[in-house]
């Protein structure tokens, strides 16, 4: 059996447990790391050696932003083959932009809506799964 | 005027009393130390700060229910970041509403 081994990225405790949760009812095949802020996110990623594959990152956090997160793994041999997925507030243009630029594999817009959100949430784990393994 | 109630977090939750009681208490945790990041910011006028703060704030004011009030922070938070404060008042009587619901 392949899992997903996924690592989330966010400030926000509450938008981390109802990832988890989202996944728990997903039930499907996932390793769940997670991290508050992009610094963070970089020790889970070298300081475990954990192979992940597929991180899925806010961009408002303290410390290190998900754009920084962006850069410094696309800038890095180990860990630019990793997909970013991006999932924020943000929603205007430049900023979408500059998450492309800065290598993310998609962006999506956290809906305030919980069903639409979880849809999202499930889309995006449903793709990556077939496209990792 | 809306009030804050738990009807979004129920949807999250569902039948999980748990998973509710866990976000319940995070709000209670976080909520006060995040207003109290944001007066003092706004006290000095650091602007990104309190933007930042907002930022945060916003998440449990939509999470409260409080559709108007999510609007309104969301507004708010852009204002902030071209330094102006013209939405502080209302902003702060939605977090003072919200700390008597929570009753911290």
């Amino acid at each position: 059996m392949n899992y997903l081994s996924i690592l989330f990225v966010d400030d926000d405790e509450i938008e981390r447990l109802k990832f988890k949760k989202i996944c728990q009812e997903f039930n499907a095949n996932y390793t769940i790391a997670e991290a508050p802020n992009g610094k963070k996110a970089l020790e889970e990623i070298y300081k475990k050696n954990i192979s992940f594959n597929l991180i899925l990152t806010d961009l408002n956090m303290p410390v290190m932003d998900g754009f920084q997160l962006l850069e410094n793994l696309t800038n890095n041999a180990y860990t630019k083959d990793i997909p970013v997925v991006i999932l924020s507030s943000l929603e205007d243009k430049k900023n979408i932009q500059n998450c492309y630029d800065l290598g993310a594999r998609s962006y999506f817009k956290k809906s305030k809506e919980f069903s639409i959100h979880k849809d999202n949430i499930i889309s995006i784990l449903d793709y990556w799964q077939k496209v990792v393994f | 005027m809306e009030q804050p109630n738990l009807s979004f977090i129920k949807e999250i939750t569902g039948n999980d009393n748990q998973f509710q009681e866990s976000i319940l208490l995070i709000l209670k945790k976080e909520f006060p130390e995040e207003k109290e990041a944001y007066l003092k910011n706004i006290s000095a006028l650091n602007f990104k700060a309190a933007a930042d703060d907002v930022h945060k704030l916003k998440h449990k004011i939509c999470l409260l229910n409080l559709s108007i009030g999510c609007e309104l922070a969301t507004q708010y938070e852009k204002d902030l970041k071209k330094e102006n404060i013209e939405l502080h008042k209302e902003f702060v009587q939605i977090l003072n509403k919200i700390h008597v619901y929570l009753n911290i």
